[in-house]
């Protein structure tokens, strides 16, 4: 029975007929195989039901969590697409979970179903500043304490909004905004296709 | 006596065998032992990812050789593979030999690293001299391949930047086949063949083969808990399809296991290294399209405007997503791209390996002695620079 599954299973299209089967069309609202990978769209409330089946059922075995991250974009109504990469070792195959969020409803924690999730999901957190429920451990991660902004998001400026100074007479760190960027080298900050830069 | 009363905190930091790098261990000590462990990571980020999503594709390359410089040319690799995968780019045969030849040259030396770092928090600093001297034989290659010791901004995408000088494939074929059997020697002797580091490191920072899937392990560190998983086996790239090599696979998972694989793959690489010297065929290293990133062309103002334009505004990637990983020596090492279609690509991540290992590590130093830390750690292989992005 195993091998009939997997025979059956062996393309990315196979896998996705098999994955939409047993979801609603609702739930998994869009399956998209381009260049040989799976991307398969949900919606929030049924991420947790489908890693769950992704993981344990028998001809997906997506045991690993390679990857979790966040593509911001700033100019659609729910901006964060929070995209999950699995590997399944039985099978030897790559699936893309995606999911949309707007940064104030929280993503459920995939930290239960992959261990592997709580840094990733406290990097995104920190990054981006999407949220996670049931997280274990809803730290920053990459930035100090102090930093209060979401450096990945496409709304902030490359150079950074401001700059940190070492006060000598108050032995405080304090914070400035950046002095304007006229008469400064500006090379490093040419406007590519109008996306970069400050 | 209350455990409360008990016990303390330390910061162990910085952990001096990170070499890319520092990293501070919060620890949760109860006299010697470990009670909880909470790595703070972020000392040395610099925002690649977003740097990345700056510039067009010829210099986001030399960006991602920062993600660990002493070998940049493995870190370029996914990166180049996935600007590949989504522009559609076919690289010549012979590119795709000389990559593998300086992957697994890179794989040498970063596994005698490894080795000598593990040593060297076991209290043998001699095998540092030993991977200095297979860095410094390397360095002799790559400043001839491509003019620095550390092969920055060498792989370009549609091949590689140059082909090999004359001569220097026999150079290194020799020094293969003579030079480096006594140096893995000299390295076995000290490390996995010693006494005092086997009983430093044996039953140490034990994961399991479940607990390693769980945790997205990847590279050694998973091979070494019974999971014969090798992606330059499993989702060939390159001229990895037509290399034939042993995976070698572990089954204690603990830190000695861990150094022994290392020893066996730098074996393993050394041949396929030489396979790969062997079989490369003659031809093109750059394919058509990217000939103008390196070539003046003919010489007249039309094809120094459109060298110009493409070096300075890069070339438009088709709108979509790829995601490749590859097998860096300390794991599995990927990319995912997003393109929207202009010249820049719009989200660039880099899946680091040692971003796991080190999450996972706070788990494995719970009940570990304090003086375990060294060891565990450096077996992980944990490069921060990479880590932290």
């Amino acid at each position: 029975m195993r091998r009939l599954q997997e025979a059956f299973l062996q393309t990315p299209e196979e896998l996705s007929k098999y994955v939409s089967l047993r979801f609603a069309p609702q739930d998994v609202s869009s399956v998209c195989i381009d260049r040989g990978e799976l991307t398969l769209t949900v919606i929030r409330a049924v991420l947790l039901k489908l890693m769950q089946f992704l993981r344990d059922d028998p001809a997906c075995r997506f045991t690993r969590l390679t990857d979790l991250t966040c593509v911001d974009r700033p100019d659609r109504e729910e901006r964060f697409e929070i995209v999950y990469h699995l590997h399944s070792f039985r099978h030897n195959r790559r699936v893309r979970i995606k999911l949309t969020t707007d940064g104030e409803l929280p993503v459920a924690s995939v930290s239960g179903i992959f261990p592997a999730a709580v840094w990733y999901e406290r990097e995104i957190w920190d990054m981006f500043g999407a949220v996670f429920s049931n997280h274990p451990d809803m730290r920053g991660l990459l930035t100090d304490g102090e930093f209060r902004a979401c450096p990945l998001c496409k709304d902030f400026p490359v150079r950074g909004r401001d700059d940190m100074h070492y006060d000598v007479s108050r032995r405080v760190f304090t914070r400035c905004a950046k002095a304007s960027a006229k008469g400064e080298n500006r090379s490093a900050v040419v406007d590519l296709n109008g996306r970069a830069g400050t | 006596m209350s455990a409360f009363e008990d016990a303390f905190f330390m910061n162990i930091a910085p952990v001096p065998s990170f070499e890319g790098g520092m990293c501070r261990i919060v620890a949760e000590l109860d006299g010697e032992r470990i009670v909880r462990a909470d790595p703070h990571i972020g000392f040395m980020h610099k925002g690649l990812e977003k740097l990345a999503e700056t510039t067009g594709v010829l210099q986001g390359a030399c960006l991602c050789g920062r993600l660990n410089y002493a070998f940049p040319c493995v870190c370029e690799y996914p990166y180049v593979l996935a600007v590949e995968k989504l522009a559609g780019i076919r690289i010549p045969e012979r590119a795709a030999y000389i990559r593998a030849l300086c992957a697994e040259l890179s794989r040498i030396a970063s596994h005698f690293r490894a080795l000598a770092r593990c040593a060297a928090d076991c209290g043998a600093s001699a095998g540092l001299r030993v991977a200095d001297d297979v860095s410094e034989a390397l360095f002799f290659f790559f400043s001839r391949l491509c003019g620095s010791a550390r092969p920055s901004a060498f792989f370009r995408p549609g091949g590689v930047r140059n082909d090999l000088p004359r001569g220097l494939g026999d150079k290194i074929a020799f020094w293969i086949e003579k030079r480096l059997p006594a140096r893995v020697r000299d390295i076995e002797r000290l490390t996995v063949r010693n006494r005092i580091f086997k009983s430093r490191t044996r039953g140490i920072g034990t994961v399991g083969g479940e607990d390693a899937e769980a945790a997205g392990f990847s590279g050694v560190n998973l091979r070494a808990s019974g999971r014969a998983f090798d992606l330059r086996r499993a989702e060939p790239y390159d001229a990895y399809k037509n290399l034939e090599f042993d995976v070698p696979v572990g089954t204690a998972g603990d830190a000695y296991t861990r150094c022994v694989l290392r020893v066996m793959e730098i074996r393993q690489s050394a041949a396929l290294a030489l396979q790969a010297l062997s079989k490369m065929p003659a031809g093109e290293v750059l394919a058509p399209e990217m000939r103008l990133s390196v070539d003046r062309g003919d010489g007249s103002v039309e094809a120094e405007a459109s060298r110009f334009k493409l070096l300075s505004d890069g070339f438009p990637l088709p709108e979509g997503e790829a995601c490749v990983a590859t097998e860096a020596p300390w794991g599995e090492l990927g990319v995912y791209l997003v393109s929207d279609g202009s010249s820049v690509p719009y989200r660039c991540r880099f899946r680091s390996a040692g971003f796991p290992h080190l999450q996972a590590a706070a788990r494995i130093l719970e009940g570990a002695s304090l003086s375990d830390v060294g060891p565990v750690l450096s077996s992980l292989d944990i490069i921060m620079t990479e880590v932290d992005r």
